[in-house]
């Protein structure tokens, strides 16, 4: 979803390309429509007719697992099990019951929703590598007990089942009012109904908080619990919803079919969808449709070999031409050009030899998911918004509010004085090892006011503020928040997603950005907390949905305005200039409403402008009346914005007080440049190393 | 020995070095000072090939090795002793001095004396040799410096950068760390040091430059610079 | 009673080649944190490579054609389907380049050698050895022995030569190894080398109990990666312990249950060790850092 580089200072109002992009997919849809409702009426080979509905089934799941795969980032294979799942579920029912297909669709959903769950469990755990070998083991797992279990699943010899019925006219006393043709067609057309429904159920999800916590999530999970949202519950979400899909398909493709065998569900049919979902394009509804025909038109394609010479031919043409002008323009890598230019051309003379390419179908599926890894790792759809910048996806689709009310949206909690300490630590404790990183630490901090934490590397502010961000649970310690107006409140055991709902937000020292997302997005997540709808409320685009979405986009561009980046709400938060990303992580923290803000160097890596920029914004945080505190190594900064300031060294705190102060301390002087004479300084502490 | 022009680095979109000119002569000391984040390790990693750097060149015995790897930076005769020490905790200490003469072992560097070279680092941190076939992650702080250190000299570099080696310790072992620095000053092995411990650093080197924000602030031979009060400023702040 | 330590007996052997490939696996997640999706194929290719040499060379003196066989096919995996995705930086990108290239190796061999599982001559007598009331094919003896052996031999490797202490200084620490000047990409073309060099030992020491054919590696691949995660797939000698508590359990629950569901407490284990303890029984816990 390159939205690049692409008009960057444009107004908040949605741009006229990308207006146009919500037509192309309003215009992409209608076509859809009129192609699936025509489509039988044009060719009437039952062949193809097949041939689409298999598509259409696949294209289900694939829309499913695009949603684990492209927008929560975790590689699934076992989505052939649960498509096995959904299959068996709905032809068990029938074998049992006699129970048809309407049925067999439930319980396809149903069980497999179950197994998502089940699924969904090994994922909160693990991510890549492992998850891929968890849900591999858990498709061979399905295919084994499908196997084995023979009195419910009658073993090796599958199930077979009859014509669907897909509207029993029967029952309602009537008569079928339209001939054999027609009702051939019904299912045809119930598939077609499966697959728009699927397509917009998936759209709407995904654009609501549901999707953007998806997102969210794949790009950084630690902020993403640092926002409150849920890492958990939101995976959990993604692989119900996804194997509800997969379970859909399965029990469509049983009706399909109308015929179900344990092998069928297989490693390869896992692959093939992960192929199809990586070459279509990952995130869109366009991909899946695409890449879906193409793993199920490649076998007919492969079978006529009059047709592969050609498009080896072709294919040798093309990657000679590429071959050549690349090898001409980058000196440095010729290595890296040749071997896939030379296997393209090799393609032609092996096609010529052999007399049928069949045998060699995963092969060339195997060599697709090479190319498509390397030279198309965004797939065709991925690819085509590169190029044209009309297709790429309008991100303020839903609910266009852009316009900021005014200040009056960001949480002003007017001048937060008072004397009782807003946030207390007392004795904190954190022990790696052996190594106290800190060794029973208290910190005090007033309300209203901008606190310092500074020390020599190593000294333990960062593992302070994991501490008091509960992505680390201290080995001792308490750390007790008291709000105005709110009983105080012990943060420590207690988790990230817990601490950000209290009150208490943050930045990271290297930004921490939902990368893929854009500027508003990033601040929509933070307003998560803002968001009471459920899935329902999602999927239906309730009033209570729209509503919310158009509030929280409006307090979005109010918090963006506030950070000066109003103009760039609708550029990927990985194409900002790195001082922008650093300011939008501060809007994003912001948009929690927090009592308590921690910066954890926030001016690193900045250029002067940028940091002049950013201390003018932590004042008018601090005057708004929220309570910063800041870890900064940059001197000046902390000097001249904090109120007070405490020194950490070796997990101990060696001094606290006014910047000046602090800065003229003997102490701190010692820690930071080393005792001036005498190595062995008595008023070093104790080093808290074992 | 060592001539670095302009040299400009950084991680990803941030540049932290814009510009760096110094000179490591043979058989000196220099020292590069300044505050958390002014820029000592990235300069380092530069310097190593552990991160290419975007611009400028840096001269090794006359020898371009900006843009090699870090692996044949090390063959061209550039040792660098990490940050954080970085030794090699499932190995035996031995075994960790050994691969510091890699490049010796597997022919990119002559080969020399390696068994000899281990005994005079056994020699230089007695401690070491006590715990040859100790694992090195079993080691004290301190002792994983020294192993740091002994490993990094098996090369028979023609430089040697170290980077904080007191960085963590107890002050006792900042001490001892810093009295191997002076007898290897001695032996005249050209060293570039960076030191958060300002004052010991500039007891020790010959010449130095203070860093502040990624670029060079200012410089001077070090006896002198131990007393400007401007050293203490780059650290924590305030007027020039 | 015997029966049981019958069931055990055999288990162990099973186990044993378990352990091999999950020590491979171990290699290459040590040295590069990836690891070959494809090390099934590997084992296939292996055996069936084997099968052909074995009329010519004898079962002994292709062994180490094999081995030189598996060095080179891990080459080209790490070559052509890890290195330009870790270039890249695409954890995905390994993942499906790795499988993919298994299944091309997997439909080459079909295409070659024939969709038929093939059998595979024993080089030793196919008669039991009579061992206190335990019955156990020579054969067994041989698989047990050769994968300890091979197990032995990489740790010796390691510990003894300079290449190999270049292996575990990139294990270590990638950065500081190349600092010693060790040419780390170098060092995971080495691992993978020696991690396909094991699935492919594996392979023809197995052939001769099972049955030889292009899918005979799939599923033994994802239980012996159960194992390396029950061992640690850090380091450690901890998957033969792996390997021996999978065989076994395997062994018994073909006896006890099915031999359809043997394949399944691997599985299950892979599914339940992951679930609730990522790191393995014998890992340690990693502090996240942020």
């Amino acid at each position: 979803m390159a939205h690049s580089t692409f008009a960057p200072a444009a107004a908040p109002a949605p741009s006229a390309s990308a207006g146009l992009g919500r037509h192309i997919g309003a215009a992409g849809a209608v076509l859809l429509v009129v192609f699936l409702a025509a489509f039988p009426h044009v060719v009437t080979s039952s062949y193809y007719i097949h041939l689409l509905l298999v598509i259409a089934i696949y294209a289900i799941l694939i829309l499913g697992l695009d949603i684990v795969v492209g927008y929560t980032g975790q590689v699934s294979l076992g989505h052939a099990g649960l498509f096995g799942v959904g299959a068996y579920a709905a032809a068990v029912l029938f074998l049992h019951f006699k129970l048809g297909i309407w049925w067999g669709l439930l319980a396809g959903i149903g069980v497999t929703s179950a197994f998502g769950l089940l699924l969904a469990v090994p994922a909160l755990r693990v991510t890549g590598p492992y998850l891929a070998m968890v849900t591999l083991a858990f498709g061979t797992i399905v295919q084994i007990f499908i196997n084995e279990l023979t009195p419910i699943t009658n073993g090796p010899l599958g199930i077979t089942l009859p014509p669907a019925r897909v509207i029993d006219f029967a029952s309602f006393g009537i008569s079928p009012p339209w001939g054999a043709a027609g009702r051939k067609l019904e299912f045809y057309y119930l598939v077609c109904a499966c697959l728009l429904l699927t397509i917009v159920v998936v759209n709407r999800i995904v654009r609501s908080p549901f999707g953007r916590a998806f997102e969210a999530l794949r790009d950084s999970p630690i902020a993403c619990d640092c926002m409150g949202v849920s890492v958990y519950r939101y995976k959990v979400y993604a692989f119900v919803v996804s194997a509800a899909l997969a379970g859909l398909a399965g029990a469509l493709f049983a009706w399909s079919e109308r015929y179900v065998a344990p092998n069928s569900y297989g490693f390869e049919l896992t692959v093939l969808f992960l192929l199809a979902v990586t070459m279509g394009g990952r995130k869109s509804r366009a991909g899946p449709l695409i890449g879906s025909a193409i793993i199920v038109m490649m076998p007919n394609i492969l079978a006529d070999i009059d047709l592969v010479r050609i498009m080896a031919g072709l294919i040798a043409a093309v990657a000679l031409v590429v071959g050549i002008q690349a090898f001409l323009r980058r000196r440095e890598n010729r290595f890296a050009i040749l071997v896939p230019v030379v296997l393209c051309i090799l393609f032609l003379p092996a096609t010529l030899a052999l007399q049928s390419v069949t045998d060699f179908r995963l092969s060339v599926f195997g060599l697709l998911i090479l190319f498509v890894v390397y030279y198309l790792p965004d797939g065709i759809v991925g690819f085509l918004r590169e190029k044209i910048p009309a297709l790429r996806p309008a991100h303020t689709a839903e609910g266009k509010a852009l316009s900021a009310d005014g200040d009056a949206l960001i949480a002003q909690r007017g001048k937060a004085a008072g004397t009782e300490p807003l946030l207390q630590v007392e004795q904190a404790l954190m022990q790696f090892g052996g190594l106290k990183a800190l060794a029973g630490v208290d910190l005090s901090v007033r309300p209203g006011t901008i606190h310092g934490l500074i020390g020599p590397n190593g000294s333990g502010k960062s593992t302070m503020m994991n501490v008091l961000t509960g992505i680390y649970k201290p080995t001792a310690g308490a750390v007790t928040l008291a709000a105005a107006g709110s009983a105080p409140k012990r943060l420590d055991g207690r988790t990230p997603s817990e601490i950000a709902l209290a009150g208490v937000a943050r930045t990271f020292q290297n930004v921490q950005l939902f990368r893929e997302m854009t500027a508003l997005e990033n601040v929509l997540v933070g307003l998560h907390h803002a968001f009471h709808g459920t899935i329902v409320d999602a999927i239906l685009g309730t009033p209570r949905r729209r509503r919310e979405e158009r509030e929280a986009r409006a307090r979005a561009m109010a918090i963006l305005d506030f950070m000066g980046l109003s103009s760039l709400a609708q550029v990927e938060a990985r194409n900002l200039p790195y001082g922008k990303q650093r300011l939008l992580e501060i809007g994003r923290a912001l948009a929690l409403d927090p009592v308590l803000l921690l910066l954890d160097e926030p001016a690193a890596g900045l250029t002067a402008p940028d940091i002049a920029d950013l201390t003018a914004i932590i004042r008018k945080i601090r005057d708004a009346g929220i309570t910063v505190i800041l870890i900064e190594h940059h001197m000046d900064v902390v000097m001249g914005l904090c109120d007070r300031v405490s020194v950490l060294d070796f997990g101990h705190k060696i001094a606290e007080g006014g910047a000046r102060e602090v800065q003229a301390d003997p102490k701190v002087i010692e820690a930071y440049l080393g005792a001036p004479d005498d190595m062995g300084g008595s008023a070093a502490p104790e080093p808290a190393h074992a | 020995m060592l001539e670095v022009a302009n040299l400009s680095a950084g991680y990803g979109q941030i540049e932290v070095l814009h510009g760096l000119s110094f000179q490591v002569p043979k058989g000196k000391v220099v020292t590069l000072i300044g505050s958390n984040g002014a820029g000592k390790t990235t300069t380092m990693r530069a310097l190593s090939g552990m991160i290419q750097p975007r611009a400028g060149s840096i001269r090794l015995a006359g020898r371009e090795i900006s843009g090699l790897d870090s692996h044949d930076v090390a063959r061209a005769g550039l040792a660098h002793s990490p940050e954080g020490r970085r030794v090699f905790p499932t190995l035996s200490v031995e075994d960790n001095l050994t691969l510091g003469a890699f490049p010796r072992l597997t022919g990119s560097r002559p080969k020399g004396d390696v068994s000899a070279d281990r005994e005079r680092a056994y020699a230089l941190f007695p401690r070491l040799k006590e715990r040859r076939l100790q694992l090195a992650g079993t080691l004290s702080g301190g002792e994983q410096q020294m192993l740091a250190m002994g490993r990094a000299l098996m090369l028979r570099p023609d430089i040697l950068l170290l980077d904080e080696p007191s960085m963590g310790l107890a002050p006792k072992l900042v001490e001892e760390v810093f009295r191997i620095i002076r007898q290897l000053k001695e032996e005249q092995v050209t060293m570039l040091l960076v030191e958060q411990f300002a004052m010991a650093a500039l007891g020790v080197a010959d010449y130095a430059y203070v860093l502040e924000n990624g670029r060079i602030r200012f410089q001077g031979p070090a006896a002198r610079l131990k007393s400007d009060p401007a050293v203490r400023a780059a650290y924590l702040g305030g007027d020039h | 009673m015997t029966i049981f330590l019958q069931l055990v007996a055999s288990g162990v052997a099973v186990g044993m080649i378990y352990a091999a490939i999950a020590f491979g696996y171990q290699l290459t997640f040590a040295t590069s944190k990836t690891l070959n999706f494809g090390q099934g194929e590997a084992l296939a290719l292996g055996a069936l490579f084997g099968l052909t040499l074995a009329p010519f060379t004898g079962y002994w003196l292709m062994i180490p054609l094999v081995l030189v066989f598996g060095f080179a096919l891990g080459a080209v995996v790490e070559r052509l389907g890890v290195r330009p995705a870790v270039k890249i930086k695409s954890e995905y990108g390994w993942i499906m380049a790795t499988i993919a290239l298994g299944i091309i190796f997997r439909n080459l061999a079909e295409n070659i050698w024939g969709r038929d599982d093939l059998k595979f001559p024993s080089p030793l007598p196919e008669e039991a050895l009579q061992l206190g009331g335990i019955r156990m094919l020579p054969m067994e003896l041989l698989i047990i022995a050769g994968a300890l052996l091979m197990m032995l031999a990489v740790e010796i490797f390691n510990r003894k030569s300079i290449w190999g202490k270049a292996v575990i200084a990139t294990s270590n620490d990638i950065d500081a190894a190349g600092l010693m000047g060790i040419n780390t990409k170098r060092v995971i073309t080495l691992s993978y080398s020696i991690s396909a060099m094991t699935a492919a030992f594996a392979g023809v020491l197995v052939a001769p109990v099972t049955l030889t054919g292009a899918t005979m590696g799939a599923v033994l691949a994802l239980k012996a990666f159960a194992v390396a995660i029950i061992g640690g797939l850090e380091s450690g000698l901890g998957v033969i312990v792996g390997g021996l508590i999978l065989g076994i359990a395997e062994t018994l629950t073909g006896f006890y249950i099915s031999t359809g569901y043997k394949d399944v407490p691997g599985l299950i284990l892979l599914l339940v060790v992951l679930s609730i303890r990522p790191v393995g029984l014998f890992g340690k816990a990693v502090i996240k850092k942020v």
